[in-house]
């Protein structure tokens, strides 16, 4: 089995990801990766031709299969981000949702006598 | 004379009745709760039901009863609703506090004994079991046993825990070591969670057989076995930061 250049970047980038999702996730380190998306993103945009040569070095054969595997590096980043976010709401909906139960206790009808067996 | 008198005294203040919390969560319960309450209620002065965001009558059928019910305004999820049992209960003049399902597949009048033996061996927390010799665990199907072994031994290699049974609620703790549970999973991954912390804060644990009752309405009620997936993905994306 012969490995491919562009099939180490992808294992790097992927392996990347997995370390990211457990240790380096954070807010500001997710808006940075999104600015060097989006002006990667800009660049190939003026400058078409440059994903076609990029693939080139790397061995893929078409410049817009460079952009789809980029792609969905790129949408797995999004998608933990999404999740990450939902998870604090949540914890904070928890929170907010406990203190207010905590705060009302309602009390039920009073015990009738001798109908708790002793322990 | 007056040593006797001293001596009596002692005795009675070391057997000291121990003061018992009974922690209930329930969610749309409304069929079940009234039988489970009317038992659970002779056995303890101080119910705590846990309304998880319900919408249909469990919260006034509660009420029918001498407990403290607390209310989530939406459902939150099992693991969430005893947590906020265990930060009420904790704030508490109580000696023990005990968790139990709100569908009856538990037996309230075991809680003396597990009360019993957690006070006797002085355990931090007492684990029902329904797979320990002398325990009952009628009607489970095959499937289900065959899963929640699967999901014990993988408990037991992820917290080191040796515990033979980890998805059953029904538990006695000292109010200290309630004190020390705090939580994070809201909903499949709690039981896995509370273990895991049990096992972190070294806590003194024994596991003591129950009798466990499935009926169809607790089949219905309780977790699908195909729960287990959701299990592990809750476990894994709590690593997530």
């Amino acid at each position: 089995m012969t490995i491919h250049p562009s099939q180490i970047i992808l294992i790097i980038g992927l392996l990347f990801f997995i370390f990211y999702l457990f240790k380096l996730r954070k807010l500001i380190f997710d808006r940075i990766f999104f600015l060097i998306v989006a002006i990667v993103g800009l660049i190939l945009v003026l400058f078409p031709q440059l994903s076609a040569i990029v693939a080139n070095w790397l061995g893929i054969v078409r410049g817009s299969d460079l952009v789809f595997y980029t792609f969905i590096i790129f949408s797995l980043f999004y998608f933990v981000s999404l999740n990450a976010e939902i998870r604090m709401l949540r914890k904070q909906i928890t929170e907010l949702a406990r203190s207010q139960a905590l705060a009302n206790p309602v009390k039920g009808k009073k015990p009738k006598k001798n109908l708790v067996t002793k322990l | 004379m007056f040593f006797m008198v001293t001596m009596i005294g002692k005795t009675k203040s070391i057997v000291k009745k121990p003061r018992v919390c009974v922690i209930i969560t329930a969610y749309h319960e409304e069929a079940a709760i009234s039988k489970v309450l009317e038992s659970l209620c002779r056995f303890s002065h101080n119910v705590i039901v846990i309304d998880d965001g319900s919408r249909d009558a469990t919260a006034k059928k509660a009420l029918e009863f001498p407990v403290t019910l607390l209310r989530h305004p939406i459902n939150l999820g099992a693991g969430a609703a005893m947590q906020t049992g265990f930060e009420f209960a904790t704030q508490l003049p109580i000696d023990y506090v005990v968790t139990l399902d709100a569908d009856g597949q538990h037996e309230p009048s075991e809680i003396p004994r597990l009360v019993d033996i957690c006070q006797k061996g002085h355990f931090d927390i007492v684990l029902g079991s329904r797979f320990l010799p002398g325990a009952t665990a009628e009607n489970i199907g095959w499937f289900r046993k065959a899963v929640l072994k699967l999901g014990t031994i993988f408990t037991q290699v992820a917290t080191g825990l040796k515990v033979t049974d980890t998805h059953n609620s029904f538990r006695v703790f000292t109010r200290a070591s309630a004190a020390k549970i705090h939580m994070k999973q809201n909903r499949y991954a709690h039981s896995s969670e509370l273990l895991a912390q049990i096992a972190v804060s070294k806590l003194k644990y024994t596991e003591a057989p129950v009798i466990v009752r499935y009926t169809e309405y607790s089949k219905k009620k309780g977790q699908s076995t195909w729960n287990m997936i959701n299990i592990l993905w809750d476990m894994i994306s709590e690593k997530i930061k």
